[in-house]
């Protein structure tokens, strides 16, 4: 059980790019993926702002090259999945490869149209559109677009759901059932999630600003992201140059809420602090943190809190990117883990956007701008999620 | 490495007594089977039942029963497998949602719809802080949980992990899967000559642990699964990995689910072996974690070392059971289990 996880290709498309070069160049040129939704068709659009991709489904469709029947979040995860495999020195098919795919809502867009002529008679609707529901049935269709079948998985413990699966991916390439695995999320805005949220009270209807002392809740946001893991004897035989390694990672539960995280962070603080001890890193080993920072109130004060008790006085410097990408649900962990990753190997820090007055029961704030030149060697990326499920993954310069 | 099962707990539609002992079976009739539910207050306390969907009743329900029946408070690590996560309460919210134009909805159905509703909501009633994960890969979504157990209990064997699939089954859901042609219609013959298969639910929650217990079920050997259908070589390979023979197997339980259209891909795999085949879809039903069920019936077959069907008698010891299933003509999976 000594494998190692490293990482030899990533994949990501969110409302500020549709590739990782994209995605770099918006998030140095502080360019936020925030506006009012044109495509998604609520009667909310003129109220809450989203980071929606400004494609139609069927731009999608064209560029992934599939058909335009899909549910939204098909393509996000072909297109980042492809993108992510499209450099590799060898065959997927070749090696005992999995797909480890998240998502929260499946083809829960697809659904909504499916279910307004249900309801109007139990024999309406066309079955297509309600045929790709399950979760599973998006990463089936994408694992066919790849070609894998040695194994296929679907994690879904809502925003934490990408980061589990990198996790999962790391653990099954630790125990050699895999040499390779696509691990990471998609999922796409939808009425059902915008409405849910909008239940709850946490939607912000102007830009979100996460870990201000004046935030109003968060902006959805759709995409998705993968990375490429292999295993040590993958990355010898073709002496691939590994762009980073998955070096610690723990999912932990705050067992205090199904949807609220407690004041103190405590399944935040112990996610962190076992991922921490499996890197057999040190707090101060830590270059960045890419925070959960959804811009709730709730969520940003637990998690300050948990960080300042494990880094005491020496907390990193750290950000949240949903104020760019927006709060990408199932697919946030894995894109957060691509701009970790991003970091790393540009030795920049992104900052946090729109961020003006600090928390009062926290100590630290977040970065204001974009930092050059540092030197990062470890970065810890968060992602908190409904049912209390808390996840930290550490990534490492290869 | 072994892995004991030290406790389960399980709601399906049969019936079974407070020490999980599985009553005699009743071959379901009826080609919608839903689970006989027990007492909840039994388990959960009035205020939490009151905010629980029928789902997360259920799975939090056959949780407690897994952990009384292993005689743990709670365990170390929470793994579960859902095909279709929370349907009812997504069904609730999606049809207040259109109904009432996207305007003046309750948040409670939303906050239940998410997948990882049932797991989250164990690790709250029992103050689990460990790991929790829920799989959600159609058929084999409990496997895909079986198998990160056993990933984890090689990591760290002194765990206690509680892992479990369920999936509902709800007017909704049962008439959208019946157009697609799964379920058999009502004129047509309970039997393998019809198309479609009978509807159920159910959820099963098991304590696998390294630790043989006074209590152990059954020792589960290995775990095999895959996109693709079941066929012979599949069978023996996996039995070949883990030094069994055919001959060896006591009784297989098949997945057959009487559905005309599958019924060469079951035959062809139960005809490796001379021993008792049950089906042990005619006592749960159709749905993406069957294999749960089939897991609990295994284990009371080896323990108590009787099967509790009326028309089969058993006279020899039963020593090892595998478990063969496939979802359509796809997801299929084996699970080998062995008297502790």
């Amino acid at each position: 059980m000594k494998n190692n996880a490293w990482v030899c290709g990533m994949g990501v498309n969110t409302a500020i790019g549709m590739t990782v070069q994209e995605n770099l160049q918006s998030l140095l040129a502080l360019q936020s993926g925030v506006s009012m939704p044109t495509i998604l068709n609520t009667l909310h659009k003129d109220e809450f702002p989203v980071c929606e991709i400004k494609k139609t489904n069927e731009e999608l469709a064209a560029l992934a090259n599939m058909p335009a029947d899909f549910p939204r979040a098909t393509y996000f995860s072909a297109l980042a999945a492809k993108e992510a495999t499209s450099h590799l020195p060898f065959l997927l098919k070749d090696y005992n490869t999995g797909f480890i795919s998240a998502n929260t809502v499946g083809g829960m867009d697809k659904t909504e149209d499916f279910f307004k002529d249900y309801l109007q008679n139990p024999s309406h609707g066309h079955l297509k559109d309600v045929q790709y529901h399950e979760c599973g049935s998006i990463t089936d269709l994408v694992a066919t677009e790849l070609g894998i079948t040695h194994h296929i998985s679907t994690i879904s413990t809502a925003c934490s759901s990408s980061a589990n699966a990198i996790m999962q991916g790391s653990r099954l390439i630790k125990h050699g059932l895999l040499d390779c695995c696509i691990v990471g999320g998609t999922d796409a805005l939808t009425k059902f999630t915008l409405n849910g949220f909008n239940t709850l009270l946490i939607l912000d209807k102007s830009a979100c600003k996460p870990f201000d002392a004046n935030r109003n809740g968060l902006n959805l946001g759709e995409g998705a992201a993968y990375l490429v893991l292999v295993n040590d004897t993958i990355k010898e035989k073709y002496n691939l140059k590994a762009i980073a390694k998955v070096s610690g990672y723990a999912n932990a539960n705050d067992a205090y809420h199904q949807t609220a995280s407690s004041a103190e962070g405590h399944g935040n603080f112990l996610a962190m602090q076992q991922a921490l001890s499996m890197s057999t890193l040190l707090p101060s080993d830590i270059s960045y943190i890419n925070a959960h920072g959804t811009g709730t109130a709730n969520n940003d004060s637990s998690e300050g809190i948990a960080i300042q008790r494990l880094f005491e006085n020496t907390i990193p410097p750290l950000s949240s990117t949903k104020a760019y990408t927006g709060h990408t649900l199932g697919a946030c962990g894995s894109i957060e883990a691509v701009y970790c990753i991003l970091a790393m190997q540009h030795g920049v820090l992104f900052p946090t956007l729109r961020f003006e007055t600090q928390i009062p029961e926290h100590h630290f704030s977040p970065i204001k701008e974009v930092m050059h030149h540092v030197e990062i060697k470890h970065t810890m990326s968060n992602s908190f999620g409904f049912g209390g499920n808390c996840s930290s993954i550490i990534f490492s310069k290869a | 490495m072994k892995f004991y099962i030290n406790g389960m707990g399980t709601i399906s539609s049969q019936l079974r007594d407070d020490e999980q002992e599985l009553l005699v079976l009743r071959k379901l009739s009826a080609l919608k089977n839903n689970c006989i539910e027990p007492k909840y207050a039994n388990y959960i306390s009035p205020v939490a039942i009151r905010r629980m969907s029928r789902v997360v009743k259920m799975g939090v329900a056959s949780a407690k029963m897994a952990l009384q029946n292993a005689q743990l408070d709670k365990p170390d690590l929470i793994i579960l497998g859902t095909g279709y996560g929370c349907l009812q309460d997504t069904e609730n919210f999606l049809e207040s949602m259109i109904l009432q134009n996207e305007s003046m909805l309750s948040p409670s159905a939303f906050i239940q719809s998410t997948h990882n509703a049932v797991s989250g909501q164990i690790a709250l009633q029992v103050k689990c802080f460990g790991h929790n994960f829920t799989y959600v890969q159609r058929a084999h979504s409990f496997e895909l949980a079986l198998q990160e157990s056993m990933c984890w209990l090689q990591e760290e064997p002194n765990k206690e992990i509680l892992v479990g699939g369920i999936d509902e089954m709800t007017t909704h859901s049962h008439t959208i899967i019946k157009r697609f042609g799964t379920y058999k219609k009502e004129d047509e013959t309970v039997d393998s000559n019809s198309k479609g298969t009978l509807a159920g639910e159910g959820s099963s929650m098991f304590v696998l642990s390294t630790k043989k217990t006074e209590h152990t079920w059954a020792t589960l050997i290995d775990i095999a699964f895959r996109i693709e259908a079941v066929n012979s070589d599949f069978v023996h390979s996996f039995l070949e990995k883990n030094n069994v023979r055919a001959e060896d197997i006591s009784i297989c339980l098949s997945g057959n689910n009487i559905d005309a259209r599958y019924q060469a891909y079951y035959k062809n795999v139960e005809q490796l072996f001379a021993c008792q085949k049950i089906y042990f879809k005619a006592f749960c039903g159709e749905f993406p974690t069957a294999t749960g069920f089939a897991m609990a019936l295994a284990c009371s077959i080896l323990y108590k070392q009787l099967i509790p069907i009326e028309e089969i008698e058993n006279k020899e010891k039963i020593k090892y059971i595998l478990i063969v299933n496939q979802y359509k003509e796809t997801y299929s999976s084996l699970l080998l289990l062995e008297q502790a």
